[in-house]
């Protein structure tokens, strides 16, 4: 272990006094700074701040060297998610690597905090700002609701059973596990077969990615099809709010 | 005439029935010495002989070996000769010293050899000691002796005047009648010199062992040999390095080898006779104390689990006589099928998907 080695994890959003006072505060040898890298306006607004916090970095005496610039996007959560862990596991001999969750999207915040869980050196900070910028005219920071993403909070390594088992539900439903063996394993229509079905089914259940009554119905449920196809925000963005 | 008795001691019945019933070459090694010691103690008893009366044994070659390190055990000063009997040729048992005649007589000498089945070894062991010098009193010694054996010793040595007295650990009424082996004697491994120095198949052919398994075939005696070979087969591959480094294996519990076993005869028809829980604990225990199996208690809950591993004697006996038997029955396929899957899943979990597929198509 690095003995004095202490990483930062900062996603920056559209913030600069939040994205640097755990900086301050903690002290850094190596600073990672997460940008939104999409071209439309998000990206560009975002990389705005990240450049001011850049400059800001420089007016500190901050030595560059140690500055990683990473590209990801914040709006979808499994980019996010690849993001934080390369660095994590890059990292995971550092004495402390801290991931700043009170910039950026908030599922970039829920998969810092999931992935943060697997190693013991990672911490997270969240910064109190002194005053809130709310959108003019009293209108809210959003409108509207599009859909519904859920999380599992647990780890859960899939196999690839398993995953064939909710792709084959994802656009259908069964009624028993005799049906879900002819369509998932034709070639192995047996008792031993169904016998297997069984047991990935309802550990599937377990996890909440699935519905099982025996001989009845099983079918995908919404966590199961966003472990299928990882959460994306992609609500529009509306730069003059007048409503 | 022979005098004959079995030894007074009541350690001896226990010592015989470890070495009767076990499959460990090391305790079967430890029980034939104990019962070495016990014989020499009960032949001074027996023959009104004090150790100065003694000062060479004349024991089996191979077999005759842990017999003779008992009665030096109980008796040190004595000397322990060798006495090679080849394969019966015909009616006739060659017989040698082992290095050749030393010269050495006394009025008393004593033969130790582990089995007397039909008395052949004593009888022409005796008589080539009687073409070398004379002697009064004839000692033998035998782990077990059988009635016939006991009957030829006695019948057969009538025309040289001899003192007789022959004790045993066990007596033996039942014998095959063409193999000459004790049909209520070893189990397991029949032949003595396999099961002391763990070399099963070297003198009682492995071929033998198994005929005598698959005679039983049809029968419920039939029937619970399959259920013991699966079990132990269970117990080898969940022991086999694939499976100790993965941590999501199961631990070979009696309820993991119980739901397993129900798994394979309701999923995959394999025809085995399970009737319940209690029946596979009772062969579990069986095969716990004919040591195939080692028990490991390992913290579990708020209690134990008894976790079995096969013993080094067990592996080697379910490998040779087990398996081929297993195999001819198609069952070992099966097993070895489904194995992998089973083996990550817990007792619970087998139960619950033998229901699914038992309750639902």
């Amino acid at each position: 272990m690095s003995e004095d080695k202490v990483v930062h994890i900062i996603p920056i959003g559209f913030e600069i006094d939040r994205a640097l006072f755990g900086l301050l505060e903690l002290a850094a040898k190596e600073i990672y700074l997460l940008f939104d890298s999409k071209k439309d306006t998000w990206g560009e607004e975002s990389r705005k701040f990240t450049e001011i916090v850049k400059e800001r970095l420089k007016i500190f005496h901050f030595n560059t060297n140690n500055l990683h610039e990473v590209p990801f996007d914040p709006t979808r959560y499994r980019s996010c998610e690849d993001a934080i862990s390369n660095i994590l596991e890059k990292e995971k001999t550092a004495n402390k690597i801290f991931i700043n969750v009170s910039t950026s999207t908030k599922l970039c915040a829920i998969a810092s905090v999931l992935k943060a869980m697997e190693y013991d050196n990672t911490f997270l900070y969240y910064v109190v700002p002194e005053k809130y910028n709310l959108p003019p005219n009293g209108n809210p920071f959003s409108s509207g609701a599009k859909r519904m993403e859920v999380f599992s909070p647990r780890g859960f390594q899939i196999g690839d059973l398993e995953k064939e088992i909710l792709q084959t539900l994802d656009t259908n439903f069964y009624k028993s596990l005799g049906e879900l063996n002819k369509v998932l394993i034709p070639d192995d229509v047996s008792k031993a077969s169904r016998a297997k079905l069984s047991y990935y089914v309802r550990k599937l259940q377990r996890e909440g990615y699935l519905d099982f009554i025996p001989g009845k119905k099983i079918s995908i449920t919404s966590l199961g099809k966003s472990r299928l196809h990882p959460p994306i925000d992609d609500a529009k963005l509306i730069k003059a709010v007048n409503v | 005439m022979f005098s004959h008795r079995t030894i007074a001691s009541p350690d001896a019945g226990m010592h015989w029935n470890k070495l009767k019933t076990t499959v460990s070459k090391e305790k079967s090694y430890q029980a034939t010495v104990a019962i070495g010691e016990l014989v020499a103690e009960d032949m001074m008893d027996f023959a009104g002989l004090t150790p100065r009366n003694i000062d060479r044994v004349y024991v089996k070659f191979r077999d005759g070996t842990p017999m003779a390190a008992g009665i030096k055990k109980r008796l040190p000063h004595v000397d322990v000769q060798y006495i090679v009997s080849q394969l019966k040729q015909g009616e006739h048992v060659p017989i040698s010293f082992w290095g050749g005649y030393d010269g050495y007589s006394n009025e008393t000498i004593w033969f130790a050899d582990p089995i007397n089945a039909t008395g052949s070894t004593a009888i022409e062991s005796l008589r080539y000691l009687r073409e070398h010098f004379l002697y009064d009193t004839a000692l033998l010694s035998h782990v077990v002796a059988n009635i016939q054996g006991i009957k030829g010793v006695q019948t057969t040595l009538e025309d040289f005047y001899t003192n007789g007295f022959m004790n045993y650990a066990y007596l033996s009424t039942r014998m095959h009648p063409t193999t000459g082996y004790l049909m209520d004697g070893l189990e397991l491994t029949p032949d003595l010199g396999d099961k002391v120095f763990g070399t099963i198949g070297e003198d009682y052919s492995i071929y033998d062992i198994q005929k005598d398994i698959m005679r039983l075939m049809g029968t419920q005696a039939g029937k619970v040999e399959l259920l013991k070979g699966t079990i132990l087969h269970l117990i080898q591959l969940g022991n086999s390095t694939r499976y100790l480094s993965d941590r999501s294996a199961s631990w070979i519990t009696e309820n993991w080898i119980y739901s397993a076993l129900r798994w394979y005869y309701e999923v995959e028809d394999v025809p085995l006779d399970i009737i319940g829980q209690e029946q596979i604990i009772t062969v579990i225990n069986d095969l716990l104390w004919r040591d195939f199996l080692h028990i490991e208690r390992r913290p579990w809950s708020n209690s134990y689990a008894n976790v079995y591993t096969l013993t080094d004697d067990g592996v080697n006996y379910t490998s040779r006589v087990y398996l081929p038997i297993m195999n001819e029955s198609r069952i070992l396929n099966k097993i070895g099928k489904n194995f992998d899957f089973l083996i990550h899943l817990r007792p619970k979990e087998i139960e619950e998907t033998i229901k699914d597929v038992n309750t639902y198509e």
